[in-house]
This record gives C-alpha cells, structure tokens and sequence, in this order.
C-alpha cells in the first residue's frame, strides 16, 4: 500500500522569500509591471493568451488578486515576482490545484524579457514548489508548454522535472494547430533533488 | 475562433452497427445479468479507478447509460453495447466522450467480458468508434487514457495504429496505491492514411 498525499486544505496565500526574490501578492497598483510584458508579442507568443490591451491586463490583474485561497480543484495562487533589493516586478508565477483527490498541482511562470537570463524564474520555482511539495503537501507538479518554447522547457530541465507528454497537435491556438509538452515531477524526487 | 470545420453534433445512437463479426448497439437493462457479471469481476476492474461494482450498483450505471444516446457537447459520453453477430449476449462495451468540441477530440475505451479475450473483438468494435470520431463526427483528434501496465489494452491502442503520446507517473491515486497513466493518440490524417494503405 502506498501512502496517500495529504492536502493542507484550505490553504490561504501566502508570500515566499527567496535569496533575491520576493513572491508576494499582487497589488492592484502593478498594472504598469504586468502589463509591460502581457503587451507583447515575444511573451505571449506560446502562452494561451494573446497580447493584451491595458484594459485585458486589469483584468487580469483583478482576477489574479482575488485569489487568495485554495480549497477546490481549479483554486490557484498567482505570485507576483519582485525583486528584493529595488523592489521591482519582473514577473509573475502561479500554482493551481488540478485534483484534490490525486494531489496534482500545476505550474506556470512568465518574466518581462529584460529580466530573463539571470535565474530568477528557477528561483522563484523552486520557492513555490518547496511551498506545494512541503506545505501544502502535493504528490505531483506538472507544467504545460509549446514544444517551440525552448526557454521554458529548459527551465523545467532545471528544476528537475521530466517530459511525460507530447500530446501532437492537442490544440488550435493562435491560428494553428499546436502540439504540447507536459513535463511533471513528482514530491520524492524533489525531494531527493534538495 | 478557429477556421477548421465544426463537428457534427448532436450525434445520436439509432440503428445498430454492424461490423464483420459484431453488432454495436443500445444497452438495455437485459443486459444486466451479463453487465454486472464482468464489471463484478476484479480481473476486468483490476486497470479501471472505477471497478469493481456490487450487482446493485452495476444496475444504477447500466441505467445511467441506457439513458443516455447523444454526445453533443464536450464531457458527454455514450456506451454501445457489443453482440457477437445476431447472439444478443453483450460481450462488452465501447464507449465514446466528446474530450473537447473545440479542438475536435474525442476519447474512446473499451471493456470486454474475459470469457471473449483474444479474438480480436475489442480492436474491431474500437475500429468503429474511430469511424464514427472521424467519419461522422468530423473529431480531428481521438485519444484513450489507460493504466500504464494495462498491456491488453496499450495493444489494443496500438493495433489501431494509435501513438503513444503520454506516461504520466503517479497521476492517481485509487485504493491504495499510486497509479501511472499512458496516452494513445491518433490524428484523423493518420487514420485516413492508415484505412487508405488497408
Ligand atoms: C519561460 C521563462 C520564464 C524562462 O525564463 P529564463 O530567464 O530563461 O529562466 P531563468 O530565470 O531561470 O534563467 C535561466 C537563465 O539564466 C542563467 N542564469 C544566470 N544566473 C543564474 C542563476 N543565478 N541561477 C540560475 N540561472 C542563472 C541561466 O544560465 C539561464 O541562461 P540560459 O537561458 O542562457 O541557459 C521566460 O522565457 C518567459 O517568461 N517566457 C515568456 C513567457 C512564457 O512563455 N512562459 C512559459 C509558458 S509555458
Ligand atoms: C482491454 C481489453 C478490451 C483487451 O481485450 P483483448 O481481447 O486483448 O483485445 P482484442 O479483442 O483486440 O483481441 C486481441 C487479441 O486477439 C487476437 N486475435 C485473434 N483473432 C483476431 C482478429 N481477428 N483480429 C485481431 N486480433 C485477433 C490478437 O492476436 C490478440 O491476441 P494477444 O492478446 O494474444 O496478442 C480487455 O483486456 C479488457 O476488457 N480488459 C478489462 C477492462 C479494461 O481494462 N479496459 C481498458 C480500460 S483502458
């Protein structure tokens, strides 16, 4: 018999500290930060969402900081990523509950351009998943993402997870049929990774 | 959103389907002694989360699915009931769901009465769901989940000409223990090219 995973639910956001970064919830006053990156192309190119006009981004920004619990399947925290020594948001990463019942959870992550290239994004992911693997006590993390999106596949490489899926032409996307990568990691092989 | 064509929905269970050996058809509560015999059975429930049922419970499913005869919108499912020839003895089942009615995928599966293992049954009733995907409904894209050490079935999968596109480690966990899952896919130009070369 195995053991089951026991979820820490309801589990109420919280903020994480890590060397450089600091993931905290959004404000109401990061639209500026938020949308600098979601109004552009090279950013949203393999996301599921397209660039958007200011007004998408409040919204999205709106959604973002109403969620501050995680109770059901489909609950998820969005972090905005700030930068500990000037305070600056330089992106953001969220965690969603895929099943309560089989103790999934999923990652996603995005960083304005001028701030890639210098780790914080494996930072910020280890942080979070510290938080989902210790804390809340999930069994399994994945990540979905465009075969083409070499940047974000390497930082799942980085973290250790492994590529489970190539589901071939799965989706329409931005006028395209488009093929995904899922890669996932499960709590003892972080663990042993630490 | 997108410039592909739409499916062709509602699609609604009529007249049975015959294929060489078979006919799929409605189930109907007849079917029950045979029904609750194999979803009874742990060697049929060993790879599904769902299985092993109680007669009482088998008879609540069997009539959860004779209600139901059309897939429409993503998340519907229908079941056909298999028949060898004009023998009305149900030998298993075939089911279809609607996965997503905007990217045009569907999922299929199969469960068989052990009694008929090896003859080929499963693979040709499945034959038919993926007509009835690609042909008549205009899916672009089938799929089927399984336990990753569901052989019989990953060789059913594989005698469609399905790919093997997933093995999720550990993505459920059922009575006990923590299961992995394989994903087989198969893309309407691939089955059209597979039907074609015979
Ligand atoms: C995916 C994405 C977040 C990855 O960002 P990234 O900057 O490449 O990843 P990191 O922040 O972890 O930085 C890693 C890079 O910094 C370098 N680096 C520098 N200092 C480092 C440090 N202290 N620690 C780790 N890496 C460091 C690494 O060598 C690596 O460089 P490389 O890309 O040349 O190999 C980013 O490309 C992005 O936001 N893309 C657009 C949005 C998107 O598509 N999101 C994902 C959808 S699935
Ligand atoms: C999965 C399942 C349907 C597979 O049944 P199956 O009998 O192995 O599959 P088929 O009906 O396609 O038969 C194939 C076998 O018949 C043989 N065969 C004989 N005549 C045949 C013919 N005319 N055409 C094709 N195969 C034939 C094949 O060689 C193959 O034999 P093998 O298993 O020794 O390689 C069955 O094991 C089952 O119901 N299991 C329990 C429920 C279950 O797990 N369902 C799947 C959930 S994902």
């Amino acid at each position: 018999m195995d053991e089951p995973a026991k979820l820490n639910l309801p589990f109420e956001f919280v903020p994480i500290d890590t060397e450089r970064l600091r993931l905290r919830h959004y404000r109401l006053d990061d639209l500026d930060a938020l949308h600098s990156w979601r109004s552009r192309e090279d950013v949203t190119r393999y996301q599921d969402y397209d660039v958007q006009t200011r007004e998408e981004s409040q919204r999205s920004l709106e959604r973002a900081t109403a969620r501050v619990t995680m109770a059901v399947q489909g609950d998820g925290f969005v972090w905005a990523i700030e930068r500990r020594d000037d305070g600056q948001v330089i992106g953001d990463i969220i965690l969603f509950l895929d099943s309560i019942e089989h103790a999934l959870g999923e990652i996603g992550w995005t960083l304005h351009p001028d701030y890639q290239g210098k780790g914080y994004a494996t930072e910020a992911a280890r942080g979070v998943m510290k938080l989902a693997f210790e804390t809340i006590g999930m069994h399994r993390i994945k990540a979905n993402l465009d075969p083409r999106n070499h940047a974000s596949e390497a930082l799942c490489l980085r973290l250790g997870m492994r590529r489970e899926a190539h589901y071939v032409e799965d989706f329409w996307s931005k006028g395209e049929w488009t093929d995904s990568y899922i890669y996932a990691i499960l709590a003892r092989e972080w663990r042993a990774n630490q | 959103m997108s410039d592909q064509p739409k499916l062709s929905t509602p699609y609604v269970q009529n007249e049975p389907i015959r294929t060489d050996r078979l006919i799929l058809r409605r189930l109907t509560l007849d079917d029950l002694d045979r029904y609750a015999d194999y979803y009874g059975k742990p060697d049929v429930a060993r790879y599904i989360l769902t299985l092993p049922l109680s007669r009482e419970e088998s008879e609540a499913e069997l009539r959860t699915w004779i209600a139901r005869d059309r897939v429409e919108q993503s998340g519907d499912m229908i079941f056909f009931g298999v028949q060898i020839g004009g023998d009305p003895t149900l030998i298993g089942e075939v089911p279809i769901k609607i996965a997503s009615v905007e990217h045009r995928t569907a999922e299929i599966g199969w469960i068989f009465h052990p009694e008929v293992a090896g003859n080929g049954y499963a693979t040709e009733a499945a034959r038919t769901l993926l007509e009835i995907c690609f042909d008549v409904l205009g899916m672009r894209r089938v799929v089927a989940y399984l336990d990753a050490r569901n052989d019989a079935s990953a060789n059913v999968c594989k005698r469609l000409g399905m790919r093997q596109e997933a093995h999720f480690r550990e993505n459920l966990f059922n009575l006990g223990e923590w299961k992995s899952t394989f994903v087989f896919a198969i893309l309407d130009d691939e089955w059209r090219g597979a039907t074609e070369r015979g």
